[in-house]
């Protein structure tokens, strides 16, 4: 389906759940649901917590929702209530985070796979990975993550950030070469 | 080979993230073939790329442990609708749920307590010779519901004649958890089918179930 017309039909919802209706506010939710999640791990650079903040951020859009005033800019008032959402609640965790050890609790393997051992390389990389990535400064972790979660376009994560291109650019080239210094310290030697 | 600049940085991950148009794309790929260096840090970033793609994607769509049943992104859009609607300003409960959580935890056996002091202290109904749900309190909202208010339940179908009476021997309340999460207060009323003036023999009309 054209972008335009996935476009056309958010507003639609959009319209739909400024009249409080509560399967259009399901549907939205369900359809942005992952970047607001990648939003809100990419100011808190806590996986752990993400899923509490993004519990707070729906509710507040829905009480919030009279405040949007014009629906065809919904994503950038959307992002921007994950953000203040991910911030207030990034205060306490990063104070929390420079005094804590990570417990090495790792979520159990998926029992369907075959092959464990390749399974458990690939966790380990995917976890030296997201270290990495909230290892980033904020400022270039969140270009980062909107342009890795969801694959969206320069300009897409311009106008969301209210910023200019370029500034994106500049800001994700900085968040890659971050990433490749920071993979080499933890010795992957694949980057 | 030249030293590697930003501008080079910037070539790499403008194609590698599809935003370099097709004649910088030729540029940058008869360099690539020229310079090893930059084709190393291509290689490199292309494979941060593909492996932050990976690992963002896995972790941000496991469903979320949350309450109520997961959707796509974790939660259940409806009971935030719901709860979110309820309740008087929501940004402030937004982000006090488990304070709220914590108060529900002292408000559902508070309810209960009352609702079995009001069983205990109001006079029974005339006549109430039946095994009645009568009522149910809402945990959640503290409104006091009736999902089957009135309806008798396992009434006895009686053949007896007109002299039988039914005595109210017993008032229990019981309180349940149900499938949607709600504290419901069952009161029953245990009757007893007795013949004549109260002094004859009992008849098997004692009715326990709800």
């Amino acid at each position: 389906m054209p972008v335009r017309t996935l476009e056309n039909a958010q507003t639609a919802l959009v319209e739909a759940v400024r009249a409080r209706d509560p399967s259009a506010f399901s549907e939205w939710v369900q359809r942005n649901s992952r970047w607001v999640r990648g939003v809100v791990y990419a100011v808190l650079g806590d996986k752990d917590r993400v899923d509490d903040v993004v519990q707070q951020v729906w509710m507040a859009v829905w009480q919030r929702i009279d405040t949007l005033n014009d629906p065809q800019r919904w994503k950038t008032w959307l992002y921007s209530i994950a953000r203040h959402a991910a911030l207030d609640a990034g205060r306490d965790t990063t104070r929390r985070r420079r005094g804590q050890v990570s417990a090495g609790v790792d979520e159990p393997l998926d029992p369907r796979e075959i092959d464990p051992a390749r399974n458990l390389e690939r966790h380990e990389r995917q976890e030296r990975v997201l270290q990495a990535i909230e290892s980033l400064p904020p400022l270039y972790r969140e270009p980062f993550v909107l342009r890795h979660l969801e694959g969206w376009s320069y300009r897409q994560i311009a106008d969301v950030m209210d910023m200019p291109v370029d500034s994106v650019e500049t800001r994700l080239v900085r968040a890659m070469r971050m990433m490749r210094q920071a993979l080499a310290s933890q010795g992957d030697d694949s980057t | 080979m030249r030293p590697l600049d930003e501008h080079d940085e910037l070539r790499i991950v403008r194609e590698i993230h599809g935003e370099l148009g097709d004649e910088e794309s030729l540029l940058l790929n008869r360099d690539l073939l020229k310079d090893p260096e930059l084709r190393r840090v291509h290689e490199a970033y292309a494979e941060i790329s593909r492996l932050a793609g990976e690992s963002l994607s896995e972790l941000l769509s496991k469903p979320a442990r949350l309450t109520g049943e997961a959707g796509a992104g974790g939660i259940d859009p409806c009971s935030v609708a719901e709860l979110a609607s309820d309740r008087g300003d929501v940004l402030r409960r937004g982000v006090r749920v488990s304070w709220w959580r914590r108060v529900e935890q002292w408000f559902v056996p508070l309810s209960a307590a009352a609702a079995l002091l009001m069983a205990v202290t109001m006079p029974a109904p005339p006549g109430g010779t039946s095994n009645t749900v009568t009522g149910g309190v809402d945990g959640r909202d503290g409104i006091f519901r009736s999902p089957s208010a009135g309806m008798t339940l396992n009434q006895p179908v009686s053949t007896a004649p007109g002299h039988i009476q039914r005595r109210d021997t017993q008032r229990d309340v019981i309180g349940v958890i149900g499938k949607d999460g709600r504290y419901y207060i069952l009161e029953l009323n245990r009757t007893r089918a007795v013949e004549g003036q109260g002094v004859g023999r009992e008849r098997a009309g004692r009715q326990d179930g709800v």
